[in-house]
């Protein structure tokens, strides 16, 4: 998908020079609000906050320079750092897998030629444009909470939360269902994935005798690879940066028992409520820093699992 | 500031001018509602930003159009929000060098605006024949709004923290309900006694040291204090080490219900949801309680062991003036007429707290209702009540909220006493600086 | 699993039918139960497993109609539309613009400014946030609309800006080509030729900028603080907050109220939302 390679420009005649210059120049017009964009609202901005990382900053004073203190403090003497970046790696590691399996599963059980299958890809992929909202994560707090259907649900099954919101152990499992819920988006791309699997490999694969999981797994795993891969780094780097769903279900303190204070959550709390803005910068660094090892990472070792040639093993 | 209004033209005005200026007086109007200083025509505009929810919105805003009906040719704008996003607004206002004229203040602001130089010094607007009149400002406030010998803010309210109970339910568990002459151990005892009679629905008490005004009461009992004048931790772990032993005690009693009650009741309150009998919180909120609970709420003081209450008099709210206002004398006045005009006692009630002054006391033998209730138990405690502590310091609330979270965990039993005590004295080294 | 071709058998397709049902309404039983519950009697909100309520009640979203903080509550909503459309204005020139000139024109630095825009994709948001605020800080610009909108005249969503560039990299160019003979200079050519080709995907752009911004909570909550300017999700979260009540009924109204014309939306452009979504790998 995002190919970092700029896309090949029209092919005009190169003999055409001065008409060139002028669709040059004009591609600076084009690209004058990008630019400033670009420059005030991105670059500069990244620039301001590495300076600021290593400064005490704080709204209302000049910043001054502390050197690698703020990183310091933060790895080694901040346990409410280290809490929140237990609780965001919790989220990731059960969140992401969860939503990737059951959007492939519905992928797979939509990947049909059946009638209404259309309507049903869109009442799936519903969620993930409502889940987002305050109002989606406001239901959620109160269909956890104790007395809630979903708590008398899982009690008539042993599973006796006292209400989930309430409860430590569960509290960040309704924020990781309220993410689950969004599966639509990576669904619908797995699908278009599906759909481009050649159907003679399945019938080949059919003529070897091979039943569905056979199938499952020595056609569509590997032909679906490159995708799975990419919803799978996509949908990493944004659960890392969750917020909105932890902030309302905690009803924005993170509890209980800071059980869903999200690194996210951290940030807002340092930067716009106690004005540790150099602070608060060298924390969305630090997640940077992760985050891209991991893709790398991630990029590193994809070439033993993911096939973009199209080979069937 | 203000001159007197110049007409807007030199030659006399003619039939069309004063059509069109009649049309152009709404956009006037909008001009001068930007805050831009229109001494001319339009006259003085002062902007004053509060915090509160809507029904006190209702009562400031009558108090308002009152003050510009006294001062013809004054506008007041106002604008108010939620205590959070005040803050916010607030802050960064502050950084920014755009504060309104008149800001309400709260005690742990004070330091945080007043040591960056963004309030007024209010003492040269202070005395008999100046903008504010301060001699029957009530003796327990006259320190609040201090810092060393400036005055940053005056006190628009006063309240105090108070047990508030439901005394039917009580009485009904046969239960004696917390007050100055039970100790700790009393009470422990005796809010057990509504959780068995409810079967566990409703606590007896809310958890008290969820965060640190209980902690507070529980020092001041001891003659000991929450913070330093210089704005560090005034006591010992060993204090807190003593104060959580005794909780967790209270914990385990089943008098204060189980810990996730208050998460479970959010964006409410265990008391207003019916699922505690009583709770520590400021007096003057007594009405609001009772309406989320549909019952009526008594007040009462904490339990002590020492006999002392541990409970203080406190500005609930104050109002400040800031320093770069280019109508500083004007918003004196307003600050003047916010705390002594009688009528203003009157139309405000119990809502921010009880009048300051005795010029708006008198008032008060008016109040009907929870308003009542208030100012019988303000005025029945006030012997009882221990000085005002130093204001917190910049960092306070952000230690509040860490302090808050750490007592989480150790209610939730995530951790011991010990790791509760170690983990808040050592990030109150790193908040406080 | 489903093999890509229709069985045709009967009962496989009934079986197919049940589960795909069975998943749908698992998944849809939220949005059901918030539609239900907010015309449900508040005694019956929290707890009662019925699905109908027993008689309607309407008096949450009476309440929620009336707003919070003298701010009747259409105002919230008028707030909304007025930031969700100008965030579709802004996005559909200005990444218009830039897509055109990165897929069509060649010119210097294009190759390294691609790239750049392609990292601000993988960015993660929250590093830009604190000196983004400081800048409209030292600007004079919090509590106004223009830290929320001006990103969107400046193309700073490079989602779009990419979904565009695909989009156009698939037209054909014999007609621009042509037009290049015929003497058009890039400005019409855009105008005249790409811009109304590249209707569907502005469209797309346009779709998912509204929702997106119908549904931003973060940067409202940054930027805005007097509730007279707040958005619908804002205003939510106050509402929840200052009436500190555990007011059901009037947040399940508001919270339809919110949810509303985002699933109207959905219902009217559905095709279009979920093409446009597996074919640039939105994030929806």
């Amino acid at each position: 998908m995002a190919a970092t390679t700029a896309p090949p420009a029209s092919r005009t005649p190169g003999k055409d020079a001065p008409r060139r210059r002028r669709r040059g120049n004009a591609a600076y017009v084009f690209l004058t609000p990008w630019m400033i964009g670009a420059a005030v609202l991105t670059v500069i901005p990244m620039l301001v906050s590495l300076y600021l990382s290593f400064t005490d900053y704080n709204l209302f004073d000049a910043p001054h320079w502390l050197g690698l203190q703020n990183y310091r403090r933060l790895l080694f003497d901040d346990p409410q750092f280290r809490e929140s970046v237990w609780v965001t790696l919790k989220y990731v590691v059960v969140s992401t897998p969860v939503k990737l399996v059951l959007a492939l599963a519905v992928a797979l059980l939509l990947n049909t030629r059946r009638r209404g299958r259309n309507f049903y890809r869109a009442a799936f992929y519903m969620p993930s444009l409502i889940g987002a909202s305050v109002g989606a994560a406001i239901v959620w707090r109160i269909l956890f909470s104790s007395g809630s259907v979903i708590d008398q649900l899982t009690s008539a099954f042993g599973l006796h939360t006292g209400g989930w919101v309430g409860n430590p152990d569960w509290a960040l499992m309704v924020v990781v269902a309220l993410s689950v819920w969004q599966f639509g988006a990576p669904m619908v791309i797995f699908l278009a994935g599906l759909q481009q699997i050649p159907p003679d490999l399945y019938e080949a694969a059919s003529m070897d005798g091979a039943g569905p999981w056979r199938r499952f797994r020595s056609v569509t795993v590997p032909m679906l690879s490159p995708v799975i891969f990419f919803n799978l780094v996509l949908e990493m780097i944004h659960a890392f940066q969750v917020f909105n769903s932890a902030f309302i279900v905690s009803n924005g303190n993170g509890g209980p028992a800071g059980s869903t204070f999200v690194y996210s959550m951290y940030v807002y709390e340092l930067g716009f409520t106690d004005y540790r803005m150099g602070y608060a910068s060298a924390m969305t660094w630090i997640l940077v820093v992760v985050v891209g090892v991991i893709t790398g990472v991630l990029f590193k070792t994809s070439g033993r699992w993911v096939h973009y040639s199209g080979e069937v093993k | 500031m203000g001159g007197p209004p110049r007409p807007t033209s030199e030659r006399p005005p003619n039939r069309r001018a004063v059509l069109s200026a009649l049309a152009a007086a709404p956009a006037a109007a909008l001009l001068a509602g930007c805050g831009s200083d229109s001494t001319s025509g339009g006259g003085r505009t002062l902007t004053y930003n509060y915090w509160g929810a809507s029904d006190r919105a209702l009562l400031v805003e009558k108090a308002v159009r009152l003050f510009e009906k006294l001062h013809p040719g004054t506008t007041v704008k106002t604008s108010f929000s939620d205590f959070g996003s005040y803050w916010q607004k607030m802050m960064t206002a502050a950084a920014g060098g755009n504060t309104p004229d008149v800001l309400e203040m709260d005690y742990a602001y004070i330091h945080a605006l007043g040591d960056h130089g963004v309030l007024a010094d209010l003492n040269p607007y202070v005395g008999a024949d100046k903008q504010i009149d301060l001699s029957t400002l009530r003796p327990q406030l006259r320190a609040s709004g201090m810092v060393g010998a400036k005055r940053y803010a005056v006190p628009v309210a006063l309240n105090s923290l108070a047990v508030m109970y439901d005394a039917k339910l009580y009485k009904e568990a046969g239960a004696v309900p917390p007050s100055l002459s039970m100790s700790y151990e009393q009470c422990i005892h005796e809010t057990a006694k509504i959780s068995r009679y409810t079967r566990g629905k409703q606590a007896g008490m809310t958890d008290p040291a969820v965060n640190y005004q209980g902690l507070e009461i529980w020092l001041q009992q001891h003659g000991k204090a929450l913070f330093t004048a210089s704005g560090k931790l005034a006591f010992e772990p060993e204090d807190l080490r003593t104060y959580l032993t005794l909780m967790q005690k209270w914990r385990e009693s089943g008098g204060l219900g189980p810990a996730s009650v208050i998460n479970d009741t959010l964006p409410g309150t265990p008391v207003g949801a019916n699922r505690a009998a009583a709770v520590i919180t400021w007096d003057n909120q007594l009405a609001g309680f009772a309406g989320q609970r549909g019952s009526a709420l008594s007040l009462s003081l904490p339990p002590t062991d020492t006999g002392v209450s541990g409970v203080y008099p406190k500005a609930s709210m104050l109002m400040s003036i800031s320093a770069n206002s280019p109508r500083r004398a004007l918003a004196a006045t307003f600050v003047n007429f916010m705390i002594n005009d009688p009528r203003v006692g009157r139309i405000l009630g119990s809502n921010l707290g009880m009048p300051p002054t005795d010029g708006q006391l008198p008032y008060s033998r008016t109040f009907k209702g929870t308003d009542a209730v208030v100012r019988d138990f303000e005025a029945s405690i006030a012997s009882k009540q221990v000085r005002t502590p130093v204001a917190p310091p910049q960092a306070g609330g952000e230690f509040n909220t860490y302090y808050g979270r750490v007592y989480e965990k150790l209610s939730y039993r995530r951790i011991g006493i010990d790791e509760a005590v170690k983990e808040i004295f050592q990030q109150a080294e790193v908040i406080l600086g | 699993m489903s093999l890509p071709v229709s069985s045709g058998r009967p009962g496989r397709t009934t079986l197919w039918h049940v589960c795909a049902l069975a998943v749908l309404c698992v998944l849809l039983y939220p949005l059901v139960w918030v539609l239900t519950s907010a015309v449900k009697p508040a005694d019956e909100i929290i707890s009662s497993l019925d699905m109908l309520p027993s008689h309607l009640d309407w008096s949450g979203f009476s309440t929620a109609s009336q707003g919070i903080a003298d701010v009747p509550a259409w105002r919230f909503f008028t707030n909304s539309l007025i930031l969700a459309i100008g965030a579709v204005i802004g996005n559909v020139l200005s990444c218009s613009i830039s897509a055109y000139a990165f897929a069509r024109l060649r010119f210097r630095g294009r190759g390294p400014m691609f790239a750049v825009m392609i990292g601000t994709l993988l960015l993660p948001q929250h590093l830009l946030l604190i000196p983004q605020y400081i800048i409209f800080q030292k600007a004079h610009l919090i509590d106004t609309y223009v830290p929320l909108l001006l990103g969107k005249f400046l193309a700073v969503d490079a989602f779009f800006v990419f979904l565009m560039v695909q989009f156009v990299r698939g037209l054909p160019r014999d007609l621009d080509e042509a037009a290049l003979i015929d003497g058009c200079g890039p400005f019409r050519i855009f105008g005249h030729i790409v811009l109304p080709l590249m209707r569907p995907a502005l469209i797309t752009t346009s779709i998912f900028t509204f929702i997106w911004s119908w549904n931003d909570f973060f940067t409202p909550l940054i930027y805005l603080q007097s509730p007279d300017k707040y958005p619908l999700p804002i205003a939510l979260r106050l509402f929840v907050d200052a009436t500190s009540t555990q007011d059901y009924g009037a947040m399940l109204a508001m919270s339809v109220m919110s949810l509303a014309p985002v699933v109207i939306f959905f219902i009217a452009f559905q095709r279009l939302l979920v093409e446009g979504a597996s074919t640039s790998g939105l994030k929806g």
